[in-house]
């Protein structure tokens, strides 16, 4: 992409670093993660449970807690390193120009106050609403994400909604001061296939309505496929590929993005034959390889990935790729 | 198919639990009825796929079969012994026949415990070994599922989850079952770790000509292990068939929905999937009708009022639904 298109990304992630003293040691939860969002896209952070893109998505909201620090890179949110920012600014922001939806609804929203009163709390610190506009902003954005009779159900608490009705409002909560950026961490996991689909739909209306940029964390491969414009595969805290979803899903050069779309249960295709499982099991990310960190379970390793990291390089258009071998990997 | 002698056949069963108080004292309780009137069999060395959102009475037909909740009615036929009219004594003998691997290998573990005596507990209980041959065994069976035998001495924690669910395996597969049941057995696990368990437990199936119930919410995980699917939906079955048959030609209007939920690559899908408005109705008050009719695309004013019975469509698949002529079938 060209660099006056890359200016107006809401979000531009540059070799973000995370770090966890232990003690034990340090463990690096994200390590040079880059990646840009530009309005009105979604971008899937994909990997399976301790690749670090929870981690990830709490850094882009300087939430990561103790005694994780952020240790480097930066991150711009509309051309604003909130690295450098107080933590009162940083208030300031949360909420409003960047939101969160979190995976667990239940343990998200505070089951002692309405559901009005939390919808309203963001309304009333940030854009100074008076409680009669606040409620009636309340009402309005329960009905944009699809709740029926909106006005009496702003009384009730989260326990008198159903996982999917949840979901919906922690969404009308995140989107209430009409942030530039939103950040959704596993926001289906927790739900049924058919209610997945209808907050999968929900979101891609609401930021085809709003122009919102999306940053989605998932671990489910048909998810990303089915809304995110762009992935970046994550393994043990590293970014190994990419690109725009089409270009993964029918080109991946890292054999960690093959082996996890090759495991990927399907609708369609031969399901007498056995899976394309990958061996092993994830590292340590406290005792991690040196060299190539897929490189224990890698079926095109050599001896270079053994003992030098590779770094991600171009492999095609605006598709990049950290592997040593990706050449020898058919597109 | 008809050639195997059933090893499970299930009559008519109901397991109704009580539910909250209606109200005043002498008013009563409420009925959960979470299995209402489920009929299946499953032949020798068949696998049945039983399919259904969270809530619709899946595992409790587990619970029911193996007797450890006591159905309300209906025969649980193993072997062609009604399990239901036994006492708890004389189901011992047989339990070592009939076995379940759970859902969650962080729950289902004694976190006290060794895996190798979680593994060896059955065996001694039904007096399968003596002590000096129960290590031996035990070795064996962690080789079977892929478990170094050295780790016997381990407690769960120092496992992984995919590792965990190999223990569970393991524990399951000791007392050289007949049958098993698999409540969810992979949903808990990563994308790459699915497909390995789900490799072994085909690979296990075939060696040990083993009988399963394999329960799961994920259609795709159903396809890949099973060879007839029943899909369930409040606490009844909605359709069943022969996998392929169910997946090309689903029948009923819920089976079509949960189809279409699946999220797909956005570029093979022509648009947006269809969304299933609504959501499931609480099983204290089902619907009079079909219990579908609150949801269903193609509702009729007679599904609201009467329940269809689950008719043949065809020679092995069977449909609960008024309209199944009418109800265009998706390719």
């Amino acid at each position: 992409m060209s660099l006056e298109q890359r200016q107006i990304d809401v979000l531009q992630v540059q070799q973000l670093q995370v770090q966890f003293k232990t003690r034990d040691g340090l463990v690096y939860a994200v390590q040079d993660l880059s990646f840009q969002v530009a309005p009105g896209e979604i971008v899937g952070l994909v990997g399976e449970s301790g690749c670090g893109k929870s981690t990830a998505a709490l850094a882009l909201m300087r939430l990561v807690p103790k005694p994780g620090r952020i240790v480097g890179g930066s991150i711009l949110l509309n051309n604003r390193d909130i690295l450098t920012l107080s933590e009162a600014e940083m208030r300031s922001l949360r909420g409003h120009e960047v939101a969160m939806v979190f995976q667990d609804a239940l343990t998200a929203l505070d089951p002692r106050m309405t559901v009005g009163r939390q919808i309203m709390e963001p309304l009333r610190i940030h854009l100074k609403l008076t409680p009669k506009a606040a409620r009636e902003r309340a009402a309005d954005l329960l009905a944009q994400v699809g709740i029926p009779s909106p006005a009496s159900r702003l009384n009730q608490f989260p326990h008198e909604f159903s996982g999917g009705m949840r979901q919906r409002v922690m969404i009308a909560l995140a989107l209430s001061c009409s942030p530039s950026l939103l950040i959704a961490d596993e926001p289906t996991t927790a739900l049924d296939v058919t209610t997945q689909n209808q907050i999968l739909n929900l979101l891609v209306k609401l930021k085809d309505e709003t122009g919102a940029a999306i940053v989605l964390i998932t671990h489910d491969v048909g998810v990303v496929s089915n809304v995110c414009d762009r992935v970046v595969v994550m393994y043990a805290g590293r970014e190994v590929e990419v690109g725009g979803t089409h270009d993964i899903f029918t080109g991946a050069r890292h054999p960690y993005s093959r082996g996890l779309l090759e495991s990927t249960l399907m609708l369609d295709g031969d399901r007498t034959r056995p899976l394309e499982a990958i061996p092993g099991l994830p590292p340590e990310l406290i005792d991690l390889p040196p060299g190539c960190v897929f490189y224990p379970r890698c079926k095109y390793r050599s001896d270079q990935c053994k003992s030098a990291a590779p770094r991600l390089e171009p492999v095609a258009n605006a598709h990049e790729a950290a592997c040593w071998n990706w050449r020898s990997i058919d597109a | 198919m008809t050639t195997q002698p059933e090893v499970l056949a299930v009559h008519n069963l109901r397991t109704h639990f009580p539910g909250p108080a209606l109200g005043l004292p002498w008013q009563g309780r409420a009925t959960v009825r979470a299995v209402d009137d489920v009929s299946f069999s499953i032949a020798h060395g068949r696998t049945l796929g039983l399919v259904g959102e969270s809530g619709c009475g899946k595992s409790t037909v587990a619970r029911s079969v193996l007797q450890l909740v006591r159905p309300t009615s209906g025969q649980v036929l193993f072997n062609g012994v009604d399990l239901c009219g036994l006492k708890s004594k004389a189901l011992v003998p047989l339990r070592k026949q009939m076995q379940i691997i759970f859902q969650d290998p962080y729950a289902s573990l004694d976190p006290r415990a060794t895996i190798g005596f979680t593994i060896g507990e059955g065996l001694l209980i039904h007096k399968l070994v003596n002590e000096r041959d129960l290590r031996q065994r035990v070795a064996d069976l962690m080789v079977m599922v892929g478990l170094n035998p050295a780790f016997e001495n381990r407690y769960p924690h120092e496992f992984s989850g995919g590792q965990r669910q190999r223990v569970g395996i393991a524990r399951a597969l000791a007392t050289n079952p007949q049958f098993i049941i698999g409540d969810e057995p992979i949903s808990a696990l990563d994308v790459s770790i699915q497909a390995q368990i789900i490799n072994l437990l085909r690979d296990l199936r075939a060696r040990l000509n083993l009988t399963m119930l394999f329960i799961s919410h994920d259609l795709r995980a159903v396809r890949y292990l099973s060879d007839e699917v029943a899909v369930m939906y409040l606490g009844k079955i909605v359709e069943s068939a022969p996998t392929d048959l169910l997946f090309k030609h689903p029948a009923h209007p819920y089976t079509q929905a949960l189809l279409s939920s699946v999220p797909k690559p956005r570029w093979a899908a022509s648009e947006r999937a269809a969304e299933i408005k609504g959501e499931v109705p609480s099983p204290l008050n089902p619907p009079a009708g079909c219990s579908f009719s609150t949801r269903c695309p193609h509702v009729r004013p007679r599904c609201k009022q009467e329940q269809p019975a689950l008719v043949e469509v065809q020679p092995g698949h069977k449909a609960a639904c008024f309209l199944l002529n009418d109800v265009s079938h998706p390719e």
